[in-house]
């Protein structure tokens, strides 16, 4: 499947967690911002890495055709980043960024249309980077 | 033998290994024993990447494996053999690895499969390779993790 990033319409995200992790944090960003589209969530559960590809893959041709994609990952380094960077390598149009987290996927809503897909991936890493801090209630 | 643990994982390396696994065997090397992804660039820089600096990891074909491990290459180290299946260690012990207990760590359900435990689920072809392995004298132990009990499974497959 080629595309060019001229007839990309939307980006899109699939969560793609352990458990019911993606599925928990799409249902809490609804909570937070309403409606929206083009997010979903997948679970490892009961899945081989190459079943989980195949699950992205299916979810990428039922939407729409101009769409680009973020994949975030809970944990890189298992089935979920196995099968997404197995899909990377064969789309041009998507992009993994692992870590997931709520203030990352509210940032994915909040700028997806405004930051250009090939700036997307690093800002969101940054943007959940950035939320994760010890706290000292004193240096509020 | 320095093989300390050989474990059935259609995940091969993920977290269950590197959080559960390495941390109770303390091996010093992990052998992915894999026909793809011996001959998968990518595919072993990402299961590289995910193994922690102090144990050292190598991929090799299942026949490759198994000549290494018959060779002694590995005779100064304590390692962990990663299988994706239980046809691939047959092939294994075939090809003259003789291993007493084979840990069944996970092996996901697909079209046509059945299921023996909750992370063990079972095509055709795979019970017949685990009756095989059973034949062989191998002890199978179903444990997804270390901390959860091991259960063995040896009568379930015969």
């Amino acid at each position: 499947m080629t595309r060019t990033l001229a007839g990309t319409k939307m980006i899109s995200a699939i969560v793609v967690t352990h458990g019911r992790l993606g599925a928990e944090f799409v249902a809490t960003a609804h909570k937070i911002l309403g409606d929206f589209s083009g997010v979903y969530s997948l679970s490892n559960e009961d899945k081989t890495p190459q079943m989980l590809a195949e699950d992205i893959e299916h979810i990428m041709e039922h939407a729409g055709s101009d769409d680009a994609f973020i994949l975030l990952v809970d944990f890189l380094y298992g089935s979920c980043g196995h099968a997404t960077l197995a899909v990377e390598r064969n789309h041009r149009n998507v992009h993994v960024v692992s870590g997931v987290n709520l203030p990352m996927l509210l940032a994915f809503l909040n700028k997806r249309n405004e930051v250009p897909f090939e700036r997307l991936p690093a800002e969101l890493a940054a943007r959940g980077r950035d939320s994760i801090q010890s706290v000292d209630t004193d240096q509020l | 033998m320095p093989v300390k643990l050989a474990r059935i994982d259609d995940r091969l390396i993920h977290g269950q290994v590197i959080l559960g696994w390495v941390p109770a065997v303390k091996p010093d090397r992990i052998v992915v024993a894999n026909d793809r992804v011996a001959d998968s660039d990518w595919e072993r820089k990402f299961y590289s990447s995910c193994v922690p600096p102090e144990v050292n990891v190598s991929f090799a074909t299942v026949a490759d494996a198994a000549r290494q491990i018959a060779g002694n290459l590995y005779q100064n180290e304590q390692i962990i053999v990663l299988l994706e299946s239980a046809q691939d260690t047959l092939r294994l012990l075939a090809a003259g690895i003789d291993l007493k207990e084979i840990n069944v760590g996970g092996l996901h359900y697909r079209e046509g499969s059945v299921e023996l435990l909750p992370f063990v689920f079972l095509v055709h072809e795979e019970r017949n390779a685990l009756r095989e392995l059973v034949k062989r004298g191998v002890t199978l132990s179903a444990q997804d993790v270390p901390s959860n009990p091991a259960k063995i499974i040896n009568s379930l497959v015969v």
